[in-house]
C-alpha cells in the first residue's frame, strides 16, 4: 500500500473527500443501474406467471 | 455474413445467448474493478503536483471513454434500425442511450470535484466539457423521448434514431476539442500513437480500470437488453414457454 | 439489397452528412469564440479586446511572483514565450498555481495591466510519482513541498 495507514488512505492529504466523493457516487449508480432493471425484470416475470397460473385455473374450472 | 446478421437480429437467440454470457462478463467486471480501483487508489504513488486528487483520473477517464465508445455502438444501432427495422437494433438503442447518459453523467460530475482541487473551480465553459454536456443532453433527449412516446413505439424509434444520427456529429468536436481550441482541459494522457505520458506504475491500474469499464457496459447492456425483449415480446410463444418453465 | 433499404440507407447517410455540414459552419462562424482564453501573444497583437471580460492563459513566468505582504494582492506575469502579460489578482490562489506552471485567467486588460478577478491553474496531461521526480535531479520541476 501507497498509504502507511487506512487513516491516512481515508484522508489522502486533505484530498479524501473529492476522491472518495467521486468513487462512491460511481459505485452508487454503477450498483443501481443493473439492480433497478433486475428487480424491474422479476417483477415483470412474476406477474406474467402469476397471469399463466390464472388462465390454467381458468382453463381447469371450465372444463369440470 | 447475412446468417449471422439474422442471427443477431432475432431477440430469441440474444436472449439465450446473453442469459448464459451475463454471469461470466459481470465477475470478469467485478473483478477489474476491484484490481483496477484497489491498485490505483491504495497501491499506485501520487502524482508529483496534483498529489492524492488525481486519483480522481480513476474513475473519470474510464466513464468517459466508454460514453464515448457507447455512442458509437448506439449511432450504429440507430442506423441499422432505420435500414433494416431490426427490433433488437431499437432495443440496442434504448438501452444504450440510458447507460451512455449515466456513463456521461459521471464523467461530468468526476470531473467537477477533480476540478476544483486542481484548477480551482467546479465547472468552466470550455470547449471540451461543454461539448461533454452536449452528449450528455443528446443521451438525455433520447432517454426521454422514448418515455414520451412510449404509446406510439415504431415512431419513437424513428425519431430516436435520427436524433442519435445527428447527434454523431459531437463525437469528433469532444475528443479533438482540447487540440482545436484554447481550453483548460489538460490534452489526451493516452494516445493511440506514442507512449502513454503517464508512468506505468499508474499507468497500468488505469487500463484495468478501462477495461473494467468496458466489461460493465458489455454487463449493462446484455441485461438491458433482455429486459427490453421481456417488456415489448413477452407475449410471444418462446417467452410464455420460458417463464412456464420457471415454476 | 432492397431497393427501399436502399434508399433508406441513403437517407441516414444524407442526415449525418447534413448536420455534419451544418454543425461545421457553425463552428467555422464560432471559431474564435470557443476558444476559452487568449494566449498572451494575441494580447499584445490587440486582438483581445480592452475593457471587456476576458481570459488569458498561459504559463507564470518564472521568478516574477510577488505577494504584497499583508494582503492577498499577488502580481505575477503570464507568458506563452511569445510574449507576456502583467497581471494583478487579489484572492485565494488554487493549490496547483505556482512558478513555470499553466494558468488561466479571467478579467480586464487596462492599460496594458491585466486586472484579474479569477485565477484557475491549469495542469498538463503528465502524471509522474515525486520519488521518480526526485531521482531525476534537482533540475527538474519537483513536487512543491507544503506544509500539511
Amino acid at each position: 500500500m501507497y498509504f502507511d495507514s487506512w487513516q491516512q488512505a481515508w484522508e489522502m492529504a486533505g484530498h479524501g473527500p473529492y476522491v472518495w466523493g467521486a468513487i462512491s457516487i460511481c459505485l452508487l449508480l454503477f450498483i443501481w443501474l443493473p439492480v433497478r432493471e433486475l428487480i424491474a425484470q422479476r417483477q415483470l416475470l412474476r406477474r406474467e406467471q402469476r397471469r399463466q397460473q390464472l388462465l390454467s385455473q381458468q382453463a381447469s374450472m371450465g372444463n369440470t | 455474413m447475412w446468417s449471422w446478421f439474422h442471427k443477431w437480429g432475432s431477440p430469441k437467440w440474444f436472449y439465450g445467448m446473453a442469459g448464459r454470457c451475463l454471469p461470466w462478463v459481470a465477475v470478469a467486471t467485478l473483478l477489474c474493478w476491484g484490481i483496477g480501483l484497489g491498485w490505483g487508489l491504495l497501491v499506485a504513488p501520487m502524482d508529483f503536483r496534483q498529489g492524492n486528487s488525481f486519483r480522481i483520473i480513476y474513475v473519470h477517464v474510464p466513464v468517459a471513454v466508454v460514453s464515448l465508445a457507447g455512442y458509437y455502438l448506439m449511432a450504429i444501432a440507430a442506423a441499422i434500425h432505420l435500414v433494416w427495422r431490426m427490433k433488437l437494433a431499437d432495443m440496442a438503442l434504448k438501452s444504450a442511450a440510458l447507460i451512455g447518459a449515466a456513463l456521461t453523467f459521471l464523467a461530468l460530475v468526476t470531473g467537477a470535484i477533480w476540478g476544483k482541487p486542481t484548477w480551482g473551480t467546479w465547472w468552466v465553459w470550455d470547449a471540451r466539457i461543454t461539448s461533454m454536456l452536449v452528449l450528455f443532453l443528446i443521451y438525455m433527449g433520447i432517454v426521454l423521448l422514448y418515455e414520451a412516446l412510449a404509446d406510439r413505439p415504431e415512431q419513437a424509434s424513428r425519431v430516436c434514431a435520427i436524433l442519435a444520427l445527428v447527434g454523431t456529429v459531437n463525437i469528433p468536436i469532444i475528443y479533438k476539442s482540447v487540440d482545436w481550441w484554447y481550453s483548460l482541459h489538460q490534452p489526451a494522457t493516452i494516445r493511440f500513437t506514442g507512449a502513454p505520458s503517464m508512468d506505468p506504475s499508474m499507468f497500468y491500474p488505469l487500463l484495468w480500470c478501462i477495461v473494467a469499464c468496458y466489461l460493465m457496459y458489455g454487463t449493462l447492456m446484455m441485461l438491458y437488453v433482455r429486459g427490453e425483449i421481456l417488456r415489448r415480446e413477452i407475449r410471444t410463444q418462446w417467452l410464455q414457454d420460458i417463464v412456464r418453465g420457471m415454476r | 439489397m432492397h431497393p427501399l433499404r436502399k434508399q433508406r440507407l441513403w437517407v441516414v447517410v444524407f442526415i449525418v452528412a447534413f448536420s455534419s455540414l451544418a454543425v461545421a459552419l457553425v463552428m467555422m462562424a464560432l471559431r474564435e469564440n470557443i476558444n476559452l482564453f487568449y494566449p498572451p501573444e494575441k494580447v499584445l497583437a490587440g486582438e483581445a479586446p480592452v475593457g471587456k471580460m476576458i481570459r488569458i492563459g498561459g504559463m507564470v513566468r518564472e521568478g516574477s511572483v510577488i505577494r504584497e505582504a499583508g494582503s492577498l494582492r499577488v502580481r505575477f506575469d503570464v507568458t506563452d514565450f511569445k510574449g507576456t502579460v502583467p497581471v494583478v489578482y487579489e484572492g485565494i490562489l488554487p493549490d496547483l498555481f505556482g512558478e513555470g506552471q499553466g494558468v488561466v485567467t479571467q478579467g480586464k486588460l487596462v492599460d496594458g495591466v491585466f486586472e484579474a478577478s479569477e485565477v484557475l491553474a491549469k495542469h498538463d496531461e503528465n502524471y509522474m510519482p515525486p520519488e521518480l521526480i526526485d531521482a531525476m535531479g534537482p533540475d527538474h520541476p519537483g513536487p512543491k513541498k507544503k506544509a500539511p
